[in-house]
Order: C-alpha cells, then structure tokens, then sequence
C-alpha cells in the first residue's frame, strides 16, 4: 500500500477560469510544474501549497488531502 | 513570442557564441580572446536574466530534478570508479597488466574519495542546519 497526495487544483482554476499560465505567474513558478501538480506527479512544498491556496482563498485541505492508495 | 521562449533562444544564442569563440581562440592559440569571450558570455548572460527578471524558469521542482540528477550522478560515478578499480586489481593479479587504465584510475579513485569526503561532510553540515 503507498501513500498519495491527490489535488483538487484544476477544479479550483477552472472555477476561476484560470489558465495554468495564469496560475503558474501568479504562484511564480514555471508552467511545468503547475502541469505536474495536476497530473499528480509532484507534491508542491508546504510554501507553495500555502501560496496555491492563497491565490484560490481557499485552505490547504481544500485543494489538497493525502490519500491512501493499494500499491 | 512569448517571454520564455525568447529568453530560452537568446541563451542558446550566447551558449553557441561562446562555445564556438572559446573553441576558435584555443584552436588558434589565442587564449586571452576565449577569457574575453567567456567575460563577455558571462556578462551577456547577466544582462538577460536582468532583462527577463519576470520570467520564472528556476523553481522548487527543478531544484529538486537537480537535486535528484545530482545525486544519482554522484552515485553513478562513484560505483562506476570503484567497479573498474577493482577491475583493473583483479585483471593485475591475475597478471594481466592493465597499465594504461591503471594510470588513469588512480587520480580517479583519489578523486572519487575526496568527492566522498565532501559529500560527508556536506551532509553531516546540512544535517545540522536542518
């Protein structure tokens, strides 16, 4: 069994009708990385994550939660 | 165009510029022309990133990438360095003498032990701080 964070970051940004751009200059980090947030392939540091749920006026758990998934 | 490519372009721009000058100056024996030409690299390179401030390609997730690349690099070298060497004592005990490759791994090996040594100490100092 492996342990997964899952995001909820391109409902949050389509709500806005935001592109990942957009978000990316507005987070001030590169596009890629906003991309790999929602595709679930990195984890953002607490920084950013604070940062992302600043931009949205949301919590952290509401764009994040840590999920566990079967390996 | 956008920003970020037009700043992608004009670093592989000044990149060739300086590679080829360097490669040119030392080919023609003029090695103070590829110490300007790297000072003016260097400073074009400082005038473009203060020109494209706004532009973001350097954040956590590439830093972690090279994190990453970097240590599996380390790693690699380091497996790579002590496989041969004991390659080429094995091949000389058995009395087939590797000379050539025995020179050339032994400032490797040093080096590969003083880059072990950093490495420990650099992980014993960012222990501490973290």
């Amino acid at each position: 069994m492996s342990n997964k964070m899952k995001n909820r970051l391109k409902v949050f940004r389509a709500a806005l009708d935001m592109t990942q751009e957009e978000l990316a200059k507005r987070a001030q980090v590169t596009r890629q990385t906003i991309i790999s947030i929602e595709a679930g392939r990195y984890d953002p540091s607490l920084e950013l994550a604070f940062k992302l749920a600043k931009i949205f006026s949301a919590t952290i758990e509401d764009i994040f939660s840590y999920g566990e998934k079967e390996a | 165009m956008d920003e970020e490519l037009k700043y992608k372009i004009w670093q592989i721009v000044v990149a060739v510029f300086v590679a080829v000058g360097i490669g040119v100056t030392i080919e023609s024996d003029q090695p103070w022309m590829a110490i300007i030409i790297l000072a003016t690299g260097l400073l074009l390179r400082w005038m473009l990133k203060a020109r494209y401030r706004a532009v973001v390609l350097v954040d956590e997730r590439t830093r972690r990438i090279s994190e990453k690349a970097g240590s599996a690099t380390f790693w690699v070298f380091l497996v790579a360095v002590a496989l041969t060497m004991v390659a080429t004592l094995i091949l000389g005990s058995v009395g087939i003498g590797v000379t050539a490759l025995k020179e050339a791994m032994e400032p490797l090996s040093y080096a590969a032990l003083a880059i072990m040594a950093v490495y420990t100490i650099l992980v014993k100092y960012y222990s501490r701080k973290m």
